[in-house]
């Protein structure tokens, strides 16, 4: 019995010592091939022969990096990093005004029945100041209804409030603007459908700074 | 025994966090640059992952939105695309929910009840899918010992999986690039999770 017992503990040393023989073998193969390897110095369609051509391609660069440069607005622009609730007034590479602002919650909200979907996130990407407005008025939409459990008007009259958007309101395409709130205690919280919320006086800043057509990048 | 273990290791580990570190030569930059030219005409913001300078950049129009420094870096595969890639896939063991808003119940009156996903709420170690057989890993410096601990379990992945991974590729004859980037601290980590999305194109300057 004891004979036994030590031959199949010796069968099972060999067995795991074998796996992990395989196992080394496997990686060291594995590890020739992953070896990091360096981007292709070649470049399709050119056949790259002397110091020339490095010149060449070096004053492309150059030019590329110019032309790069160049689509960087000029004036005023708007940076809005969504995620730490913060507003760049920017012109260059100078920071003219750093503002608490509120962006999207990026909760969901669905109608009952299931058939219209909102996901309230703070769009992504380079936009443009479409529309400015004094005094705006709030026109509801859907889902503001919705999510206060009440019907949806078919009067377009009784979509209208007014005074909730602040004193000014910027808009940046599909329905988005920057505007004022009744909420100052949450700025600096992602709480909004979408819009970007600003205290009344650094909006006022931004109103008169912003033009139509001024850029704004939200990341 | 183990302390030598650790010495190669260690040792492998540099040698491939600066293999082949040197300057661009003008073919490929010349590529990346019209590449990113292209980039920067489009509307929607596009990142760059810099292994020479080690900085994660976003821009937009050219201008540089938001920048992150790398604190390592390391790699495993083929060369890094000289083209634009696509985020395919955004994944965390702990991805980040969003919250459904009940009809009929305002959320804006009590502050503390706010049900929102907000920075915070990002993990800050995930990895990134891209096209062209790109994978990008991120995890931020350890600070506690549960992170140091996750740490341990990221550099037995990196160092057994990834090369074996890479094999399984190589015989099915398709591309891998493996690209290990950690980052200074964890909020830095949550903000690159933050402003890295699905469908994002972007650009990597090789070495």
């Amino acid at each position: 019995m004891a004979k036994v017992k030590k031959a199949r503990k010796k069968l099972l040393h060999r067995v795991l010592l074998a796996c992990l023989a395989v196992f080394i073998v496997l990686e060291l193969v594995a590890y020739y091939f992953a070896w990091p390897r360096r981007a292709a110095d070649e470049i399709k369609g050119e056949k790259k022969t002397e110091g020339e051509s490095d010149r060449r391609l070096a004053a492309q660069n150059s030019s590329l990096e110019r032309r790069i440069k160049t689509l960087a607005p000029r004036g005023i622009y708007i940076v809005v990093d969504s995620g730490n609730n913060i507003l760049n007034l920017m012109r260059g590479p100078e920071n003219l005004r750093r503002v608490v602002v509120s962006c999207g919650s990026g909760s969901i909200l669905e109608e009952p029945g299931g058939r219209r979907r909102w996901v309230f996130d703070t769009p992504r990407g380079g936009f443009y100041i479409e529309s400015k407005v004094k005094n705006p008025d709030w026109i509801k939409p859907d889902w503001a209804f919705i999510e206060e459990g009440e019907r949806i008007p078919k009067d377009p009259r009784e979509r209208v409030e007014s005074g909730v958007l602040g004193e000014y309101a910027l808009g940046f395409g599909d329905g988005y603007f920057i505007h004022g709130t009744l909420y100052t205690r949450l700025l600096g919280r992602s709480v909004t459908h979408g819009c970007i919320r600003v205290g009344d006086e650094d909006l006022k800043v931004i109103f008169e700074k912003a033009s139509i057509g001024t850029k704004v990048f939200i990341y | 025994m183990r302390v030598k273990l650790l010495l190669v290791l260690t040792v492998i580990g540099y040698s491939f966090s600066v293999a082949g570190e040197k300057s661009l030569s003008p073919g490929l930059k010349n590529q990346l640059l019209i590449e990113e030219l292209a980039l920067a005409r489009a509307p929607s913001s596009y990142f760059v992952v810099d292994l020479q300078t080690r900085i994660v950049q976003l821009k937009a129009s050219g201008l540089t939105l938001r920048e992150w420094k790398v604190d390592r870096l390391r790699r495993w595969g083929d060369a890094v695309p000289l083209r634009a890639v696509g985020i395919e896939k955004k994944s965390a063991l702990f991805a980040p929910k969003r919250k459904k808003i009940k009809p009929g119940a305002n959320q804006e009156r009590e502050t503390h009840e706010l049900e929102v996903l907000e920075l915070k709420d990002m993990p800050s170690s995930f990895s990134l899918c891209l096209d062209r057989g790109l994978s990008i890993y991120i995890r931020h410096r350890p600070d506690t010992f549960l992170s140091r601990a996750w740490e341990i379990g990221g550099f037995l992945r990196w160092y057994t999986w990834i090369p074996l991974k890479n094999l399984w590729f190589e015989v099915k004859k398709k591309p891998l690039t493996a690209l290990d980037i950690r980052v200074l601290n964890k909020e830095e980590a949550k903000s690159l999770y933050w402003a890295l999305l699905e469908g994002h194109k972007g650009l990597i300057y090789p070495f």
